[in-house]
């Protein structure tokens, strides 16, 4: 699909080299995008030092910001003194300094002359006004300037929202939303210029409402965060969790902006920019909350000091009472019947809340009720439509709905009249009435502001379709928000088969014939977790042969949150107490012979994983002809977790690989081949991402990484469609040479010192013996011919043995009982 | 003296308000005309005959016994138990819910059910005589032939003749695959006709002169029979021997040689039974008559539970009166009977919690013992094959249930009420010592607790893979679906819905460890099928508190409802969570029991 235009970004300039500076660098090198990291000139020692610093600091940081930690070489750090001519090589700057006016217009002025003549300045402002700031940039960059705001860890959170001014030229944004979107995999919204833009505005708003209603309602920290977290459908880490993640002085300083540009107005009052204050519904929202203001006072200022709202003591995490200011055992959850009315539908879900009698549910109702009067009140002027507000909810803040799909699907104009109600008794967090727009005309009409024709624009004051630019396309199933009407993978189509485990179907798209159908079938996983049944491997083994009967290729995916997590243990148990070791044989024989039927399918099979491919997925991957995996990808053999061994041909693809990387070397020598992937699966190692597989062996060069999930089926059609064109022909079987039993005394070797310096159970070590025993042939010569279905007898062999053996019993009960791994 | 009352109220409680069983009865063609008040009539006659005719012989019966005439191998009932069971016949009480082409009434098993649990709470030891004759009537008219059929169920429908169960041996109870008694052919061989010969022991109600006859169902081995289990065979052993018109012929050789001087249940007979070339006919085929026998069996099972629930009724209705009048010392939070010397003990919250267990454990008791009942129902005579084949799978789940952890919970609470009564429970007069001793055998006979708690997690549970577990499981998942947002309900409904997922896991983990020693289900069942049974309980319970408290929500000021919610309350707080413990010493495992031997030398 050819991108809209030829504006190509072929390197980058991140300017400041602070935690976000650097982390918005080493995402860019994730993706492969060369770039300078700037900074001030050091006063001693090395110029470079402060961003040389910033790079080195990168490795430390968790959740890890580099896709491989040895990529911050890639990062080329520069300071303003020594290093502004380089800027003339880069398409895109990135301005990423403290959210200071006047350093930022010094810093714009000093750059200017180096900017390449066609480059995108962005600033990576969250607080400041771009137009403002614009105001204050020499005239050569007004056109080419722009906001572009990530959130933070910004290699995990989808959102980037970009802000144009009145000067930005008309086609920098498209130019600049192609690239964040295709090239660094970010998901875009654009937002106004207004304070805070649209997620910090609605996000920052919600959560002061919900201190201010948690305070109301009397309930302590650690059930908020317990009602306010997953059980909402919002990121797991709550409330007040989550400020203490983000710090409390950053929490402070973005309430600050809030108060400068929206708080309570005296009559010509005017910020230090010099911009007259408007005046906000919900002033009184925005100060600072006094446990807040105690909390900065005390130093604490959440994770980066130890304390905050909450405390770990130990193994406890102890939470503050506001009361005392002291901390207190914490832990307590919310009522288990409140999460089971936030299980129900929408409409009885808010019917629910609102009705009830306990706090809990009605403090639940409090905070929606807030955070819809808030977003109706200022869709108008903070985001061209409600998509953009509730789109930025989810990609920014983690919110599985956004407020007005959340309002939309409770039943559009009862909950308007509850809210209406709300004001009216003075419940409510301000007495601005809810828009006429709410309750007159298309919308009340359509119930609701989401509708396949758009979504509505309070200040149009009509429904706006989803913006469309090139890039789009190459996303088969954007997420849209609820009532848009966009088609889901799970529909989508012309299906061929389906059953409760699998669907088998293809694109209608204008690449097939005339057309039509695509040429390419698509297996669709639906079982929980998209784990691997006996079902599921049948449907596998009939989409093989239906695309060879009738298709060029076959692409596995199921859509983009996660590829597959292993084979269904739990499944195959059943069977195993009925049939006893004879019934796991087969049904490990079957998935073996499912692999194979992939490898030697003849047509090209290709998976496009995102998300977990773990055991039995990861070995799906293994056995296609190509892998397409998105840049969140998390991918390993993980069966040591439950006292088990790959067993549905993993070893076997780790001693073929060797055998074939051994073959291509001048050293014929195995074991060097072997030993990482033997310590990958001996260590249920899992890929921290995409490049990570790389490294455990798990993507090959020759494997596509996608940046965006929602483009990852596109690139796989292609890749498929690419091997098909390019005349595919299955490997040939062969035999290999295995390392056998010199190789397999000397791993053993390595893991008698990890079993007697305490780094592994004596479990672990069996199972770990038996790993090396598979991998490494059994018990034969060094460069003994095998094929693979030997192998695959001792995948299978050292299976059963270990499925009878009580510690891997244990293990698996643990997985099935607490769902976490048990190391005995 | 003891005093009892027919719990009605409560009975149309479960039956009307929680069961709707008219309804649910209803949908069966044989019952579609059954209403409510017909059932109550019903119940109300049943009860005045167990409180009026059958309780006062019941501490008399306790300290007469029976007699045996060894010349004449005679059995003689405690006074008084003769002449009520002439009027139970007059009044038409053994057909109750027989086949009307027998005889029967006809009416459905949760009214049995109902009557029977009044017959146990009033005299269990005079119970068992007819409630042998029960079953037997359901093992003939399932495997027996026409001839079979037509000569004994009209006389034990109508209740002129008595059955038994003839399965232990001196040195056989729980293996039955052990026993010697041999059936040898005689005649012709197409007459199904044997002789028998083989001793039995404890059997109840085996010999006495209630009834004009007493059918016995003897397991016995054919010649040439394969050992164990599948070399069993049944017959039919009438005292005596019945001519083809349906008159007594001679005395057949099947005699009474001794009675069992035993714990409790004195007024029931427990013979010695020797045969001595007794005439038999083959009921069922051969070598099946495990199978046949199993059917008695089961509705035996059920039966013992109720026989627990009764004494659990009747002993909580006296430890209550007790603990109302007895007057010692003054309550811990002040005087409450002022113009007394002292306050009634049921001030005293350890009293409450006794008295409450009984409670508890009588109302949950009948409402699992109702529901089988309602079951058995359906299992019998819906139209739909699902629903029979659901009910018959909920059934066999739940007997165990109902007959081990209804006679442990009655071993609990009769032991509760007596303790109420301090010193007076444990002397005669008070008759509470009679009520523990009585219930004892139940935790003992029809398969002993241990056997029924295999039975459930070794056959019944892991056996089908979990699958009749599941069952239940939609039950209490629809439940929670329906009442799961309703605040009033979430202290009944959490805990319930956290030990079901809980079972599900345990159960799981014991499947896993059983493959790999056959001795973890053994180690571990007694535990699991207390868990079961409290989430069966906890199960009922939750529904009776859903049903109160739409009716205390509605503005019923009966005192009947704030009572259940209470009693509701009281058994998640203090009885469920016992569920915790016992599935920690499940987990532990078989090591800590097996791995003794020094400790057992």
């Amino acid at each position: 699909m050819p991108l809209s235009t030829r504006f190509q970004i072929k390197k980058a300039a991140v300017l400041g080299a602070g935690v976000m500076g650097a982390q918005i660098a080493a995402h860019l090198v994730n993706c492969r995008v060369p770039v300078l990291l700037f900074d001030l000139a050091a006063k001693d020692g090395p110029k470079n030092a402060i961003a040389t610093r910033a790079i080195e600091n990168l490795k430390k940081l968790k959740p890890a910001p580099l896709g491989l930690e040895g990529d911050a070489a890639l990062i080329q750090p520069a300071n303003y003194e020594e290093h502004l001519h380089l800027l003339q090589e880069c398409d895109l700057v990135i301005e990423a300094i403290a959210e200071r006016m006047d350093w930022k217009t010094a810093l714009f002025h000093q750059i200017a002359p180096f900017v390449a003549d066609n480059a995108i300045v962005a600033s990576n402002t969250s607080g400041l006004s771009v137009t403002t700031l614009s105001e204050a940039l020499p005239d050569s960059l007004k056109p080419r300037f722009c906001g572009i705001h990530f959130f933070n860890p910004p290699r995990y959170m989808a959102l980037v929202e970009l802000i144009n001014t009145p000067a930005t030229g008309p086609t920098v944004l498209d130019d600049l939303e192609t690239f964040v979107t295709s090239a660094l995999g970010k998901s875009v919204v654009r937002a106004h210029d207004t304070p805070n833009f649209i997620a910090n505005r609605v996000g920052i708003a919600n959560m002061l409402a919900t201190m201010k209603e948690a305070e109301a309602f009397g309930l302590s920290y650690d059930v908020v965060d317990d009602l306010t977290g997953k059980k909402l459908g919002r990121a797991s880490s709550g409330t007040f969790r989550t400020a203490d993640v983000v710090g409390l002085d950053t929490m402070a300083h973005v309430i600050q902006t809030l108060q400068d540009k929206l708080g309570p107005v005296s009559v010509g009052d005017t910020d230090d920019a010099g911009t007259s204050k408007v005046e906000d519904p919900f002033a009184g929202l925005y100060a600072t909350p006094p446990v807040l203001i105690r909390l900065l006072q005390a130093k604490s200022l959440g994770q980066k000091t130890g304390t905050g709202f909450y405390k770990k003591a130990g193994r406890d995490i102890l939470r503050l009472d506001p009361q005392s200011m002291d901390y207190v055992p914490g832990g307590a959850k919310a009522d288990e019947v409140v999460g089971r009315m936030l299980k129900k539908p929408a409409p009885e879900r808010l019917k629910l809340l609102r009705e009830a009698e306990g706090a809990q549910p009605r403090f639940l109702w409090a905070i929606l009720r807030d955070q819809f009067h808030y977003a109706a009140v200022h869709l108008h002027s903070i985001a061209e439509t409600a998509r953009d507000i509730d789109l930025a909810m989810r990609w920014g803040f983690g919110m599985q709905q956004g407020p007005f799909e959340l309002w939309q699907e409770a039943g559009w104009l009862q909950v308007a009249q509850w809210i209406q109600q709300d004001i009216d008794d003075g419940k409510a967090l301000c007495k601005e009435p809810l828009p006429d727009w709410v309750f007159n005309g298309p919308v009340a009409q359509a119930g609701g502001v989401h509708t396949p024709q758009g979504s509505w624009s309070a200040s149009r004051q009509c429904f706006i379709p989803r913006r469309r630019l090139p890039v789009h396309a190459r996303q088969h199933f954007p997420q849209d928000v609820l009532g848009s009407g966009a088609s889901t993978f799970e529909t989508a189509g012309t299906t061929l088969y389906e059953d409760e485990a699998i669907r088998l179907w293809t694109l209608v798209e204008a690449t097939g014939a005339n057309g039509q159908n695509s040429d390419v079938l698509i297996a669709s996983l639906k079982t929980k977790m998209h784990a691997i049944s006996p079902q599921v491997a049948q449907g596998l083994m009939r989409g093989v042969a239906l695309a060879e009967a009738d298709y060029s290729a076959l692409v596995i995916w199921s859509g983009r949150e996660l590829f597959c997590a292993g084979a269904d243990l739990q499944g195959m148990l059943p069977a195993f107490m009925a049939g006893g070791a004879a019934a796991i044989d087969s049904a490990q024989l079957q998935l073996q012979q499912l692999m194979l039927r992939l490898r030697y399918a003849a047509v090209p099979v290709v998976s496009a994983i995102s998300g977990l491919a773990l055991g039995g997925g990861c070995e799906l991957a293994l056995y296609s002809a190509r892998r397409v995996a998105a840049m969140e990808s998390y991918i390993g053999l993980v069966e040591v977790g439950v006292g088990l061994v790959p067993g549905a041909g993993g070893l076997t693809a780790i001693a073929r690989r060797a055998a074939e990387n051994a073959a291509h070397s001048s050293n014929k020598a195995l074991l060097p081949f072997l030993s990482e992937g033997f310590t990958a699966a001996a260590m249920a190692s899992v890929s921290t991402g995409a490049p990570d597989a790389r490294r455990l062996g798990y993507l090959l060069e020759s494997d596509m990484i996608v940046p965006h999930p929602d483009e990852l089926l596109f690139v796989a059609l292609s890749q498929a469609r690419a091997l098909a064109e390019a005349g595919y022909r299955a490997p040939l079987k062969r035999l290999f040479p295995v390392a056998g039993r010199d190789a397999l005394a000397t791993l053993k070797g390595s893991l008698v010192n990890m079993r007697d310096g305490g780094f592994i159970s004596a479990h672990d070590f069996h199972i770990a013996s038996l790993i090396a025993s598979v991998v490494c042939g059994g018990d034969v010569d060094a460069g003994t011919l095998v094929n693979e279905d030997y192998l695959m007898a001792l995948e299978r062999q050292a299976f059963g043995a270990l499925l009878a053996h009580p510690k891997t019993q244990e293990r698996i009960m643990a997985m099935i009982g607490t769902g976490k791994p048990l190391r005995n | 003296m003891p005093q009892y009352t027919p719990p009605l109220r409560d009975m149309q409680f479960v039956l009307h308000e929680v069961f709707k069983v008219s309804d649910a009865l209803n949908l069966l063609p044989r019952y579609a005309e059954m209403d409510a008040d017909t059932l109550n009539a019903v119940l109300e006659a049943g009860g005045r005959f167990a409180a009026q005719v059958i309780f006062p012989l019941n501490r008399s019966g306790d300290e007469e016994g029976c007699t045996l005439d060894k010349t004449t191998h005679e059995v003689t009932p405690p006074s008084g138990f003769k002449a009520a069971y002439a009027q139970y016949v007059q009044g038409g009480w053994p057909a109750l819910s027989c086949a009307p082409e027998y005889g029967g009434q006809g009416l459905p098993f949760v009214v049995n059910q109902c009557f029977y649990e009044m017959l146990n709470s009033a005299n269990q030891a005079w119970a068992m005589y007819p409630g042998l004759s029960h079953g037997a009537y359901q093992a003939l008219q399932v495997h027996g032939t026409e001839a079979q059929k037509k000569l004994y169920l009209p006389k034990l429908v109508s209740g002129r003749w008595t059955g038994t169960m003839c399965l232990s041996e001196a040195h056989c109870g729980t293996d039955l695959g052990l026993l010697r008694t041999r059936a040898v052919p005689c005649g012709d061989p197409q007459s199904g006709a044997y002789r028998l010969t083989g001793s039995k022991i404890f059997i109840s109600a085996g010999e006495h002169n209630m009834a004009a006859n007493i059918v016995h169902l003897v397991l016995a081995r054919l010649p040439g029979a394969p050992p164990g289990s599948h070399g069993i065979s049944l017959f039919a052993v009438p005292k005596f021997n019945v001519n083809e018109d349906g008159s007594l012929g001679a005395r057949n050789a099947i005699f009474c040689t001794g009675l069992e001087r035993k714990m409790g249940i004195h007024g029931n007979a427990t013979c010695q039974i020797a045969l001595d070339g007794a005439f038999g006919t083959l009921v069922g085929a051969p070598h099946k008559g495990l199978a046949a026998m199993f059917v008695m069996m089961n509705a035996a099972r059920l039966g013992v539970g109720c026989q627990s629930l009764g004494l659990t009724e009747v002993a909580f209705q006296n430890a209550l009166t007790y603990a109302k009048e007895r007057l010692q010392m003054r309550s811990l939070s002040g005087i409450k009977a002022k113009d007394q010397p002292a306050d009634p003990i049921i001030f005293h919250p350890d009293v409450r919690r006794m008295l409450l267990t009984a409670k508890a454990y009588a109302e949950g008791g009948r409402a699992l013992a109702l529901y089988c009942a309602l079951l058995l129902d359906q299992e019998i005579d819906h139209p739909d094959e699902t629903v029979r084949q659901d009910a018959a799978d909920l059934v066999a789940l739940l007997t165990p249930i109902v007959k081990a952890f209804l006679t442990d919970n009655g071993h609990i609470a009769t032991n509760a009420c007596l303790q109420v009564l301090g010193g007076h429970g444990y002397i005669r007069e008070s008759g509470m010592e009679q009520f523990a001793r009585d219930n004892r055998i139940n935790m003992i006979y029809e398969g002993t607790n241990a056997i029924q708690a295999l039975d459930l997690l070794g056959r019944k549970v892991l056996g089908s893979h979990g699958a009749a577990l599941q069952k239940f499981g939609q039950l209490i998942a629809a439940l929670v679906d329906q009442e799961g947002v309703n605040e009033k309900m979430a202290e009944f409904i959490d805990p319930l819905a956290a030990l079901a997922a809980q079972v599900t896991k345990l159960t799981f983990e014991l499947g896993v460890r059983a493959l790999q020693n056959p001795d973890e289900i053994g180690a571990a069942a007694a535990d699991y099928l207390r868990v079961a049974g409290h989430l069966a309980l906890g199960y009922f319970w939750a529904r009776m508190a859903q049903v109160a408290l739409r009716e205390i929500t509605a503005g019923n000021a009966d005192p009947f409802y704030p009572a259940k919610v209470q009693t509701a309350r009281f058994y998640f707080a203090r009885l469920f969570p016992e569920t915790a413990s016992l599935m920690r010493t499940a987990h532990s495992g078989s090591r800590p029991l097996m791995d003794t031997d020094a400790a057992l030398a």
